[in-house]
């Protein structure tokens, strides 16, 4: 199925490219996941805790559906979807051919240890003399994993064998970071080597073997050879266990046809050191940001413990500088996240000890976004953050203490001096090294500071055809952001293989429009897409896609278990006594056989095993290894063949758990036949998992018709899918009709007008102008939504027509095709109700579709995406409504875009930001006013070059390449005045003039204008989608807004599956992040069902009918909104495919009628009387 | 009592006990054998029943560990299960049960050497305490 679309290509494995790679994976698409660095993660890996939640939150990446393919375990611990190939230490040189049909050359460097037979014991790094700084901890060092190419020959390697004891792990040692100009050098080795005493800037650094593993669990979870400091000694080759080394290893080069690429190879940290003024580099109490991150962790250097590099005493007083590497003349843009990653870290260091005192030195506190004002309002009145306004001069450190004194220029233009124990520089994103490279090789333009170029109607399409990027490469973004590209990126790709389907050739489409509306000659239906109309769920009530199947019951004969002890070439057969477990468990009641193998792991043993299970008929398996998650997959898979359900396989944790940290070798056995009984005692009451065998609707319902929704139901088009687009209003476009200009597009009505006249001829697309959802029944794939419609749906004449006359006869319910597009092979069916008075269905006028009010629509389908969008808060301050000149800053770009604008008596412009906007009552920012602001100034500075413009703000939020726009602003003359929220500017009209004073507090005077137009930028607030959210089952949050799932990792969706929301529903957002969000949405349509029918359930609830009282309790507990009631037996029931599994409502459950499969109390109670024996 | 072996049961969440547990493995943190790590989906699962028949079965002590508050990856599934271990330890003190027995503590999924201290300390705690009057009391 996957095949003949061809495989996408990921080049990058941070947290973008993975999710990117989930994402196709899930929707089917076979993903090759590349990157040049030993293991996946990127920088996710080093971030203990995320924003705005300050914690992890990295679980809920994974895929919801079909989660016992993938979702087992955390996407920290693994990455093990069948359709996902992960390639480490591997780089894209070249790309031929066109989209659909890349060549692509990859360069795999020597891969010198064997990820396939290491086993990460760490033999080998006990026996390697070679110590280097441990580059996950002190990312001065870190730098992406030098290039196949730029290895030196291992000759001219200097040897520096270890000083000293080797450090253990958790202690800190002391090693040498050297003078600035080195800190860049590709060659770790030197910084050991001029290891001296008395030399300034000594960090704390845990030292790490030239041998190692970037971090416990990295994935893959082997180990890997610095060849830079390697001396070749080969005495790890002498003690692999495994023979898993091989020092002459070379690397090599393969092809392989692609569709299409997804770059995503992220960014590297600012590095300060050339920077002298902060001294980073030589005062050792100047660390960056990812520094001070790892300090923070747990497994961090000092083990959380928050120690001064220089002396190793307790941080008392913290110092964060803002825009160290942003927001200057060479590198002109923002980078986003710095603001928001300096207040985590300020808030984390105070939750470690509250009395460290945390200072913020910045000069705008760019906390745009919907959660992210209240986390700076959380910062700085739940923790006391300070935050200080202005930009450090310059760091010095006192030479006895260690002590650093910054000298800054404060608001009042007087120089303060204050001391800290620590300074933490906010380093901003820079391209990550080798991207330059990456880019020119594939012929994809970069902007002028090295990130990938895109454009703004087109965020995640490179300059090259089939070729896109997402995260951090398309510029400086946080993590949210870069889910929500990763997503479009996938679902842009996922449409190029769509395209390859049909007879498409090499030919470049490049007409600047802004969605890919695919043209007659791409209309080939995929057979992945489309659901037989015999095989769509008929239910049409609250009950649609519940399961009335029984499930499937345990296998009535008597269990055979079969009991594997994996020794681990003694890792775990030294610590235990791996014979006196084997005997143990051949005693255990049902256990047919029982024996030990050197490694499982490896092909040859894992055949053993396989073969044993098939001689002696096995069904249940239970694996005594190490860490589960790389192995069990391939574990299952295997077995499969001896017909052992995967269901049906436990692995037992006895090296880490076990083996690895116990010494006493007959109560580390003792403990492991205790977790071996609990699994044995736990097989004997699986059940099998339930098919997953129901049917998904494909139709999508998309609720707004502006810009978001119509690109969302443009991309979903594109990817073969039949949309209906819901729109309230007489028209699409919603409000980007009313803009006429962006900042990065001078014309944006026409690029508009070009895609609502795309969106139209689109056949896939089925537009009910004046329409609105009033009832949503149902569960992902099978959703029956009630329309209210006010006129006709645009296409479906032909069908209308005869559904009309063909219900003549009385019939309350007509079935039709729903448009030409898909009468092929409807996937989505209409039924119309009449709504207020049966129609007149007369034969002589039946030809006319039904029409007017008062008519309902049902219409089935599998997905939902909100794109209800926002409006432009009206305000009642600033005497706006009772002054003409006063207008907001929508009125004022339609008023700069009327003719005759040039010749109106305008010479000065106001304008005051952040109007009744983070305040108490709207406490978020809208993200948007501050460009809005630009552009119209820019605008009116163009038409009118003497007008004076002055921008009254709080935080001027020109993030990312915004930045840009505001330097020319202020180059160009523009004035920009701060007010306090506490000193909001006072607005009066006098004398026919009206006068706006404001107090700026940084240059502390009194300003008073007479502008001839006041322009309010008063942001965006949600329409009013209560009674959509009611429908729905969904939560807004106390702004209106819909609150999403989990606010960094999964920005599209909700608990509830099958429905995302993106644009303005789901909070303030420009234009190039709606489209993103249109795109990603479109993509959680596609991994939800493009499977056809529901996933197997592994881990689910399940009912007892007979014991279930209908309390109901189950389904107010439930966070997924799996729970229903069965009206007509009044019972609960649960929907296996929106069940996570979480066994909530089975604890809640008074009359035990709910129970866990896979994990239920039997199962449980087994388990405990199992390791208390 | 000083060779007193505690047997301490531990329901581990999936996401993040279970996996500090594996994380302190990889990075040899030496521990007590005594917990018996049994996995769960998600602490907010754990029934109180599940914590008294390990109790009357023959445990000495219980210990739920979930992810942090607010870092459920069910959601609130902790809080869930914060709430019913209070619950059942307030009912457990009226009874007069050892409800110091029963520890409920939150170790996310990076907090490899919290999970080894927990361990350390409980095993040290119980150990001085003796062992359950509980345990097989199963017939009272």
């Amino acid at each position: 199925m996957t095949s003949e679309q061809g495989t996408i290509l990921i080049v990058g494995a941070g947290v973008a490219g993975v999710r990117a790679a989930l994402e196709l994976a899930q929707a089917g698409r076979q993903v090759c996941l590349i990157d040049t660095a030993p293991n996946i993660g990127g920088t996710l890996s080093q971030l203990d805790n995320q924003f705005p939640t300050n914690h992890c939150g990295m679980c809920k990446m994974l895929p919801t559906l079909g989660r016992s393919r993938v979702a087992e375990f955390c996407l920290r611990r693994s990455l093990n979807h069948p359709n996902i190939t992960v390639m480490p230490h591997t780089e894209l040189t070249a790309l031929e051919g066109w989209p659909g049909a890349f060549q692509v050359t990859l360069r795999k460097a020597a891969r010198y240890v064997d990820p396939a037979r290491c086993t990460a014991c760490g033999v080998c790094a006990q026996v390697c003399p070679v110590e280097i700084p441990d580059a996950f901890n002190a990312p001065s060092a870190r730098r992406k994993a030098p290039s196949p190419d730029s290895t030196p020959p291992m000759a001219a390697v200097p040897i520096v064998p270890s000083q000293g004891t080797p450090s253990s792990p958790g202690t800190a040692a002391v090693a040498l970071r050297t003078p600035d100009s080195e800190l860049r050098t590709p060659n770790p080795n030197l910084r050991i080597a001029e290891k001296t005493p008395g030399v300034a800037g000594v960090e704390i650094t845990r030292l790490r073997k030239a041998i190692g593993i970037r971090y416990p669990l990295a994935i893959p979870n082997a180990y890997s050879i610095d060849m830079q400091a390697c001396t070749k000694c080969g005495a790890c080759v002498e003690k692999c266990p495994t023979r898993a080394i091989d020092l002459a290893a070379r690397e090599s080069t393969a092809t392989m046809q692609v569709g299409a690429v997804v770059l995503s190879t992220g960014f590297d940290e600012f590095d300060p050191a050339p920077l002298g003024q902060f001294g980073y580099g030589r005062f050792p109490n100047v660390v960056t940001s990812i520094e001070f991150e790892r300090l923070l962790s747990g497994m961090g250097p000092t083990g959380g413990a928050l120690l001064r590099p220089s002396d190793g005493k307790p941080v008392k007083t913290i110092a964060f500088l803002q825009c160290v590497g942003s927001r200057e003349r060479k590198r002109d843009f923002c980078s986003s996240a710095c603001c928001m990653y300096a207040m985590k870290e300020a808030m984390l260091a105070k939750d470690l000890d509250s009395t460290i005192q945390a200072a913020v030195f910045f000069m705008d506190m760019r906390a745009f976004g919907r959660e992210y004002h209240k986390y700076y309002e959380r910062a700085k009145k739940e923790y006391g953050v300070e935050f200080v306004r202005c930009r450090v001069s310059r760091v010095r450190q006192r030479a006895s203490t260690k002590d650093l004194e910054l000298s800054a220029f404060m608001a009042d233009g007087n120089i303060t001096k204050r001391e800290f124990d620590l300074v933490v520089l906010s380093v901003g994103q820079t391209p990550s090294k080798g991207s330059a490279r990456l880019l020119e090789t594939l012929g994809v333009q970069a902007n002028e500071w090295g990130f990938c170029r895109t454009s703004e109607a087109s965020p995640v399409r490179t300059s090259r055809e089939g070729v896109f990027v997402c995260g951090s490469l398309a510029g400086p973004k946080d993590i949210r952001d870069s889910m929500t590209e990763a997503c479009a990126a996938a679902a842009e790709a996922a449409s190029v293989g769509k395209l390859e389907v049909g007879t498409r050739k090499s030919e470049q489409v490049s007409d600047g429009s802004l969605f890919r509306v695919p043209t007659s000659d791409f209309q080939v239906p995929s057979p992945n897409f489309r659901v037989p109309a015999s095989t769509l769920p008929k239910t049409g009530h609250a009950q649609a896609g519940v399961s009335c199947v029984p499930p499937p019951s345990a296998p009535s004969h008597k269990p055979r278990v079969g009991v594997f002890v994996c020794a681990c070439g003694g890792e775990i057969g030294r610590k235990l006594d791996t014979g006196k477990l084997v005997e143990w468990s051949k005693m255990q009641r049902d256990v047919e056989l029982a024996t030990e193998l050197g490694y499982l792991c490896f092909d040859d043993d894992l055949k053993e095993m396989v073969e044993a299970a098939k001689s002696q008929a096995i069904d249940r398996v239970a694996i005594a290894a190490c860490v589960p998650y790389g192995f069990k997959a391939k574990f299952e898979r295997a077995l499969a063949d001896a017909g052992v359900a995967p269901e049906f396989v436990r692995v037992v944790n006895v090296r880490e758990h076990v083996a690895w940290v116990h010494d006493d070798v007959a109560a580390a056995t003792e403990k492991a036949t205790a977790l071996v009984g609990a699994a044995i005692a736990q097989l004997r009451y699986e059940l099998p998992s339930i098919p997953g065998s129901e049917q998904l609707d494909q139709g999508v319902v998309v609720v707004g018709g502006g810009l978001c929704g119509m690109a969302c139901a443009s991309a979903l088009a594109a990817l073969g899918f039949d949309v209906h687009l819901v729109e309230k209003g007489k028209t699409l476009c919603g409000n980007a009709a009313d803009i006429r200009h962006t900042l990065d597009n001078p014309d944006f009505a026409t690029v508009l007008n070009r895609a609502r006249a795309d969106i139209e001829s689109n056949k896939r697309v089925h537009v009910h102008l004046e329409s609105e959802v009033v009832a949503v029944q149902g569960h992902v794939g099978g959703f029956v939504s009630t329309l209210s419609v006010c006129s006709k749906p645009r296409r479906p004449q032909p069908e209308w027509r005869s559904a009309c006359s063909d219900a003549q006869g009385g019939a309350d319910e007509r079935r039709v095709a729903a448009s030409d597009g898909a009468s092929d092979s409807p996937a989505t069916q209409i039924s119309s109700v009449p709504h207020a008075s049966p129609l007149p269905l007369r034969r002589d006028v039946a030809a006319a579709p039904p029409e007017g009010e008062g008519t309902t629509l049902e219409i089935k389908h599998g997905a939902l995406v909100i794109a209800t969008g926002g409006r432009e808060h009206v305000p009642s301050s600033y005497l706006f409504g009772k002054d003409e000149r006063i207008v907001t800053q929508h009125a004022f770009e339609k008023m700069l875009f009327e003719p005759g604008f040039e010749k109106r008596d305008i010479k000065s412009v106001v304008m005051i930001q952040c109007v009744e906007s983070r305040d108490e009552k709207r406490p978020y920012c809208s993200r948007i006013c501050c460009s809005q602001a630009l552009k119209n100034a820019r605008r009116l500075r163009e038409l009118k070059p003497d007008a004076q413009v002055v921008v009254l703000n709080r935080d001027l939020m020109s993030y990312g390449f915004r930045e840009q726009w505001y330097t020319k602003a202020r180059d160009n003359g523009v004035s920009f005045v701060r007010y306090e929220p506490e000193r909001k500017p006072e607005v009066s009209a006098k004398e026919g003039k009206l006068h706006v004073s404001v107090t700026d507090p940084y240059v502390a005077a009194d300003f008073t204008f007479e502008p001839d137009l006041l322009v309010l930028s008063t942001g965006v607030e949600p329409n009013d989608t209560a009674p959509l959210a009611r429908a729905l089952g969904l939560e807004l949050d106390c702004d209106g807004f819909f609150s999403e799932a989990e606010v960094k990792f999964r920005p599209q969706d909700f608990l509830k599956e099958g429905v995302f929301v993106c644009g303005l529903a789901a909070g303030p957002c420009g234009i190039r992040e709606a489209l993103a969000q249109a795109g990603s949405a479109a993509q959680r349509v596609v991994a939800a069902l493009a499977q056809g029918t529901t996933h197997p359930a592994r881990v689910v609830s399940e009912v007892n009918e007979r014991r279930c009282a209908g309390c109901e309790m189950c389904i107010a507990m439930c966070p997924y909104s799996a729970r229903v009631k069965d009206p007509r037996k009044r019972i609960a029931r649960v929907l296996e495919a929106q069940c996570q599994g979480c066994g909530v409502c089975a604890t809640v459950c008074p009359s035990g009628a709910t129970k866990i499969r896979g994990l239920s109390d039997k199962q449980v109670f087994a388990a405990l009387d199992a390791v208390l024996t | 009592m000083s060779d007193f072996e505690p047997k301490i049961v531990g329901f581990f969440c999936n996401w993040c006990t279970a996996t500090a547990a594996d994380l302190a493995g990889t990075t040899r943190m030496q521990y007590p054998p005594n917990i018996r790590p049994i996995r769960v989906m998600c602490s907010g699962t754990v029934d109180p029943v599940y914590v008294i028949r390990a109790l009357l079965n023959g445990a000495d002590a219980v210990i739920v560990g979930g992810c942090r508050p607010g870092d459920c990856h069910y959601v609130s599934g902790n809080m869930k299960a914060r709430r019913r271990m209070a619950i059942l330890k307030t009912i457990m003190k009226s009874l007069g049960l050892a409800e110091d027995r029963v520890w409920l503590r939150w170790i996310s999924a990076a907090e490899g050497p919290k999970f080894a201290k927990i361990a350390r300390e409980m095993t040290e705690e119980i150990r001085k305490k003796g062992p359950s009057e509980m345990a097989g009391a199963w017939e009272a």
